[in-house]
């Protein structure tokens, strides 16, 4: 019997080929196990679905066409500005929520840096970095929505109530996300400077924060965005912003316009989601290496790699 | 004496050089040579005393501030910061000066969170030290950075040029080759001035040109009386620099006495 032939090589063989599909056989089990989850909490009754698609039509029916009179001025009070898009529930509304987005960001953001500094267990000792854990996962086990209704009742209602909600949660939130960041960074910088002496604050401004620098400002943004979107739930609970407005329409059920606010609020998070590409490329790579078009994403390996090669050919000569 | 092994065993959980009795004088070079894997780095990391040793003890007698200066084998640098400030983080650590503002600061920042959250629960004192302790923090920050400025303009600057960096100054570090990245490690060793260096394998991967720019500079600081101890897998150049050779085979060391340059 040749080795190719023995039970054994045949059996490591399959074991190889079940190897190179890993990623494709893990997928699968957890989707059969979180479909096997949703149908044990459904009861089985998937029937659910195929009516959802007519309730779908009956929102879309009522929600459209889009009412843009939140883009217009309000009838009361009386609009003192120039342009009447200054008086609009959007421009009010969507103002005031990026104002407690930005104020409760760059709060939050201090706070979770100071904090993550100390909970990193490549930069504290373990009892210290358990210790500040502990405190960030108390802040972030509220979740925003709670903090709102905590702050209405100590501040009363208005955008300081937000600040203070998004502000804790910021700080939980941004600082595990942080201390993760920095856990995960090269151990070499951090060995060479603390072998020389350098004392824990100095290590962290001058080594960590420019090491870890693309992902700070990456979440920082992403943040913001957070905040920003999260703005038009504390609303809801009295705590400003465009919420303020949107909970109104729904009142009212004036989907329409409940809608075309959405619509505002999305076109805001993609401009922000623009704007921290465009931070974040001071920081990291991009632009030192050629990126592929667009064309050859879609393209097979092989095909893009031509074409990207031919291109490069093309441009130096 | 410098530097003193004592009965030094290192490793991880399990030991991979034991009973280690040597010393190091100042001005001196130390080649420590032998395969992969044996427990060179691991030796330099506990010299360093960032792994504790598993028996024995070092006695090392340079300042516990910039007194030891340490190039990884994956040279440490920060990528994404610019030449010029890997090598201002040299400065820093043998700045007494600086040393002192830190002090001062991160006690500032202390007061300054007693009082932030303090005055939320209106603890004693927080709305006093609130206003005081912002502006000790301001004004410390703004000393601390005119300061390594200064040092950026002066010891720097004579770093940068020893190893003919001074046009890469705001060069990100991971744009640099190989080499050059090497040579600002070295430039922030420079800048630090230690007593002790320790290196490991700082000069693999470099062509002729980048090891004879990195050993001139650093040569410079031993003859001040700078002593270094380095892993080099190079044998004739370990003989070639050093004045002894620690040669490491089996969990134990020898020691080989060169003369060196």
């Amino acid at each position: 019997m040749s080795d190719s032939e023995n039970p054994v090589d045949i059996f490591r063989g399959f074991l190889q080929v079940l190897k190179s599909f890993q990623i494709l056989i893990i997928l699968t089990a957890l989707t059969g196990l979180a479909l096997l989850v949703t149908n044990g909490m459904i009861d089985g009754d998937w029937g659910r679905l195929s009516g959802g698609w007519a309730n779908v039509k009956i929102f879309l029916s009522e929600s459209l066409p889009l009412d843009w009179q939140v883009i217009e001025a309000r009838s009361y009070p009386v609009c003192e500005q120039e342009i009447e898009f200054f008086c609009s529930t959007a421009y009010i509304g969507m103002l005031e929520t990026i104002k407690i987005a930005f104020v409760a960001t760059v709060f939050g953001f201090i706070g979770a840096i100071l904090l993550s500094s100390l909970a990193a267990r490549n930069l504290s000792p373990t009892w210290l970095s358990i210790l500040v854990r502990i405190i960030l996962s108390a802040l972030r086990s509220l979740p925003s929505l709670i903090w709102a209704i905590l702050f209405v009742i100590v501040v009363g209602l208005g955008p300081l109530a937000g600040v203070l909600a998004m502000t804790f949660y910021t700080i939980g939130y941004l600082g595990k996300l942080q201390y993760e960041a920095i856990e995960g960074m090269e151990s070499a910088p951090l060995e060479a400077s603390r072998a020389t002496g350098l004392s824990h604050p100095e290590i962290f401004t001058n080594v960590v924060i420019p090491q870890t620098g693309n992902h700070l400002l990456s979440q920082m943004m992403f943040m913001f965005e957070y905040n920003v979107r999260h703005g038009t739930v504390i609303g809801i609970v009295g705590a400003g912003g465009i919420g303020y407005f949107i909970n109104n329409y729904l009142k009212l059920f004036m989907y329409s316009r409940v809608f075309s606010l959405l619509i505002i609020i999305f076109v805001v998070v993609v401009i922000i989601d623009l704007l921290s590409m465009a931070i974040r490329s001071f920081v990291n790579d991009q632009g030192d290496v050629r990126r592929p078009s667009w064309f050859t994403v879609l393209l097979p390996a092989k095909n893009a790699v031509e074409i990207h090669h031919g291109s490069a050919g093309e441009e130096e000569s | 004496m410098l530097l003193e092994l004592q009965g030094l065993s290192v490793g991880y959980s399990d030991p991979l050089i034991e009973d280690i009795n040597l010393s190091i004088k100042n001005g001196e070079v130390i080649a420590i040579v032998g395969p992969s894997g044996i427990g060179k780095t691991t030796l330099l990391r506990t010299i360093s005393g960032l792994v504790r040793p598993l028996g024995g003890k070092t006695i090392m007698n340079v300042e516990k501030r910039g007194g030891l200066g340490y190039i990884p084998q994956k040279l440490g640098l920060i990528r994404h910061a610019s030449v010029e400030h890997n090598i201002a983080l040299g400065a820093m650590s043998s700045s007494k000066i600086l040393q002192q503002l830190s002090f001062l600061r991160t006690t500032a920042i202390v007061v300054f969170l007693y009082s932030l959250i303090g005055s939320f629960f209106q603890m004693p004192f927080s709305t006093i030290f609130l206003p005081f302790s912002a502006l000790a923090v301001l004004i410390l920050t703004i000393i601390s950075q005119w300061k390594l400025n200064f040092e950026k303009q002066t010891t720097v600057w004579d770093s940068m040029k020893a190893v003919q960096l001074t046009e890469k100054r705001y060069e990100p570090v991971r744009r640099l080759s190989g080499g050059q990245q090497r040579r600002v490690a070295t430039a922030r060793t420079l800048a630090q001035s230690p007593s002790l260096i320790i290196a490991d394998e700082f000069l693999s991967e470099l062509d002729e040109e980048n090891v004879e720019i990195v050993i001139q500079s650093i040569m410079n600081l031993i003859k001040q009386g700078s002593s270094l101890v380095m892993v080099e897998h190079n044998l004739q150049r370990a003989k070639k620099l050093a004045n002894r050779i620690w040669m490491v085979s089996d969990g134990k060391i020898t020691e080989e006495v060169i003369g060196g340059e």
